[in-house]
């Protein structure tokens, strides 16, 4: 840039100061600072939740609360954690960031849609948070009738109706992504130059159009039932309680890919990008991902193979899994293949990277034993069901999401974060997860089933290790809240390409000016188009 | 393990297959795990920027994708085979000649109320012969519960409207969990029982005590 380019530039942090220009800002970057707060107040406000849980799980008598207010603390953890912070984490915070920088574009397509997103995930979480305050909600974040619809006696249609607002949220969102990726890519970048981060915001915008209204449709009946009794889910009023399970899973199944295909964006970008080399079969890595957003569809049924769906149903769903399974398995292949040959170093991102690469290999690897439908009649609703998407939400997306942070904070903030801190964060993080949730593996094995207030003593051991693990996950998200807050002011100035990284939203300023780029950028080379031997 | 008999123990016809099962996925899942960690640290330590070393690299990968998609492809078809077969062995009850012994169970927040042949009855505990099969039948009176016995790796939803039919053998003597394992409310964690195994004619003497 030259000297009189930087003289005119302005940041898009810099447009702007008061609270009203960032309330009514329709730039893409500011909307995902917004939401980037949002959803850390969120992912505080779950960990609350889960601190109570695990400080319950301590002894094996119910002594710390009581059984409704633990009943309600799960049910919170889980509705907060799954729509207000992992749902929304990686697309609405990194994607609305990037999606526009790396296509070459100023902003998405519809900027005024994308404020809008980010008003009905607040509206949502206020109505949630507010009912809360008026006394909490204890059907689990799944909701299943007709405990919910007929015999819980707390807050289900608040609770049901913030879900059912942040839904919209992410349809907007998904909208958006869709045909900002489709309109307005920049001249020479073909679907097939695109990076691994585009695509899999890609597919999760597909699932996340085409799953969420489902969503929003079966929290509607849960209400009306709630409210008329017309017997849709309840036997007793006429209705059927599976066909709850089989909407709610319709989504739900999906939305679990929409919460793990933004985070393998972020580790294919990561991996290449610190090991100095290419993407391994990238056209393998790009059908994967919407060989997972179909897939996806066909698989719900796996969380009732003990329900009282028919045999012939369950081996069905069970043998979609698997093969579902498959273009996950080619996912880890591919990022150890991409190591190869490379020239690796170890920055905090990548740590997260190599990280999310662990847990999600056994995360993966466990959902093939749940899938395999005997091991599931035992295994299901036990811990073991925890341990396995813990290990691919929290384990994996988590880990993904924070190694994108650390990734991209320069071009957001135009600072560095300091790494050593960033590293320590990430070592303990690794093993705070792993002391956490291994354990349940095994209480999950042993019989232990999920939701339980008190627990039998044999088993008071294995569930201290995990409270003990808790605690040292919990310093380890403590800490980058820190010192990412303490870079703000303090970092290093980071220039715009720190990482010498490929990718369009390099080439541009740190932090990036309100128009992106100062000219549209045409694009001649093919992604990741780094060589071990430079640097 | 031992301590952990009220859960584990083998105590089931089914429970010795599940375990064969599990053993075969957890072994399977073992080795790749060792495998991928081990080549990840392996290429990280000879790969890592500085280190000398051929980085040469010929990107052809079509076959090795081709390779790594049909091998998994086979494993994950012969895994579904043997899991699916043993399902329908779990979950599809005995003809009536084959069947012992039947019992009625009643779920309701937040207990278990079971119902033997005879007309006697219990709560919470459930009294069987050793070696015979025992054929459930099972519904809710009010919202979805699930009966979970871990020891036997049996378990169930038991819903409210609809009769649920599994069965079991017991092969060993002992006492061991009975589990809600559906949540159902306030005192889910509370509706938990003990099922007691017992020779066939000391079970006969207790359904005629009162
Ligand atoms: C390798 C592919 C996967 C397979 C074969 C698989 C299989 C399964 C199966 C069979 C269950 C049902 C177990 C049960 O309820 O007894 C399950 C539960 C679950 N899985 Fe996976 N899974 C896979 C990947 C994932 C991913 C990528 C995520 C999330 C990002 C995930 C999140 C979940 C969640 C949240 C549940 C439990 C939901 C609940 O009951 O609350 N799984 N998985
Ligand atoms: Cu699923
Ligand atoms: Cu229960």
């Amino acid at each position: 840039m030259s000297a009189n380019a930087a003289a005119e530039y302005t940041s898009y942090l810099d447009e702007g100061e008061t609270l009203k220009s960032w309330l009514t800002t329709l730039d893409h970057k500011r909307i995902a600072v917004l939401y980037l707060v949002s959803i850390t107040l969120f992912f505080f406000i779950g960990g609350i939740a889960a601190a109570v849980i695990r400080l319950e799980l301590v002894t094996a008598g119910g002594d710390f609360v009581t059984a409704e207010t633990y009943n309600k603390s799960f049910s919170l953890h889980g509705i907060v954690m799954v729509w207000f912070f992992l749902i929304p984490s990686i697309p609405a915070v990194l994607g609305n960031f990037l999606i526009p920088l790396m296509i070459g574009a100023r902003d998405l397509a519809f900027p005024r849609l994308n404020l809008a997103s980010w008003y009905l995930y607040t509206l949502g979480g206020i109505f949630t948070i507010g009912m809360v305050i008026a006394g909490g909600v204890d059907t689990g974040w799944t909701f299943y009738t007709p405990f919910s619809t007929m015999f819980s006696n707390t807050y289900v249609i608040a609770a049901v109706l913030g879900v059912f607002i942040v839904g919209f949220s992410s349809i907007f969102t998904g909208i958006n992504f869709i045909v900002t990726i489709h309109k307005m890519r920049a001249p020479g970048l073909t679907w097939f130059r695109l990076p691994m981060f585009v695509w899999a915001n890609y597919a999760t915008s597909v699932i996340m159009v085409l799953a969420t209204p489902v969503l929003a449709m079966t929290l509607t009946l849960v209400a009306v039932e709630r409210i008329f009794q017309i017997g849709i889910f309840d036997p007793a009023l006429g209705g059927d309680p599976l066909l709850f399970q089989h909407l709610f899973w319709f989504y739900s199944h999906p939305a679990v890919y929409i919460m793990v295909l933004p985070a393998m964006g972020v580790a294919s970008e990561l991996i290449a990008c610190f090991s100095r080399s290419p993407v391994f079969g990238y056209r393998f890595m790009a059908y994967s991902v919407m060989a997972i957003a179909i897939l996806g569809f066909l698989v719900w049924g796996h969380h009732m193979f003990v329900s009282g769906e028919s045999v012939y149903a369950g081996m069905m769903f069970s043998l979609f899994s698997f093969m579902v399974a498959i273009p996950s398995a080619i996912k880890v292949f591919n990022w150890t293949a991409t190591l190869y040959k490379g020239s690796i170093s170890f920055e905090a991102p990548m740590l997260y990277a190599l990280g999310f690469v662990f847990l999600f290999m056994i995360g993966g690897l466990t959902g093939i034993i749940v899938a395999a439908l005997a091991l599931d009649v035992h295994l299901t609703d036990t811990y073991f069901v925890i341990a396995h998407f813990h290990y691919i939400m929290v384990g994996g997306s988590v880990m993904a999401y924070l190694g994108g942070i650390h990734f991209w904070w320069p071009k957001m903030t135009g600072r560095m974060y300091p790494e050593m801190w960033g590293r320590i964060a990430a070592v303990l993080i690794f093993v705070g997860f792993n002391v956490t949730f291994f354990p349940q593996f095994l209480l999950g094995y042993l019989g232990m089933p999920r939701r339980y207030h008190e627990y039998p003593e044999e088993l008071e051991v294995l569930n201290v290790i995990s409270s003990g693990g808790a605690l040292i996950l919990a310093l380890g998200y403590l800490l980058p809240l820190l010192y990412l807050l303490w870079s703000l002011r303090y970092g290093r100035i980071a220039g715009s390409n720190p990482w010498e990284a490929k990718g369009l939203e390099w080439q541009t300023s740190s932090p990036p000016a309100k128009y992106n780029f100062r000219e549209t950028p045409i694009v001649t080379e093919e992604a990741y188009a780094y060589s071990p031997y430079k640097v | 393990m031992e301590r952990f008999g009220t859960f584990l123990g083998e105590a089931s016809s089914l429970s010795r297959h599940f375990d064969t099962l599990f053993l075969a996925l957890f072994i399977l899942c073992s080795l790749v795990t060792i495998i991928i960690t081990f080549l990840i640290v392996f290429f990280a330590i000879k790969y890592r920027r500085g280190a000398s070393t051929s980085r040469f690299i010929i990107r052809k990968s079509t076959a090795i994708e081709f390779a790594w998609t049909i091998i998994p492809f086979g494993l994950f078809l012969a895994i579904f085979v043997w899991a699916a077969y043993f399902y329908t062995e779990l979950l599809v009850p005995p003809d009536d000649a084959t069947v012992d012994l039947d019992i009625a169970i009643v779920g309701k927040q937040w207990m278990w109320k079971l119902q033997h042949p005879n007309g006697k009855r219990e709560i919470n505990k459930l009294h069987v012969p050793l070696g015979k099969n025992v054929r459930l039948t099972m519904i809710s009176q009010d919202v979805i519960h699930s009966f979970f016995i871990p020891a036997f790796r049996i378990k169930h939803d038991v819903l409210p409207g609809r009769y649920i039919t599994i069965w079991f053998r017991p092969i060993k003597l002992g006492k061991y969990h009975l589990f809600c394992a559906e949540y159902c409310g306030t005192d889910h964690s509370r509706m938990v029982g003990q099922v007691i195994v017992m020779e066939p004619s000391a079970y006969a003497q207790w359904l005629q005590q009162k």
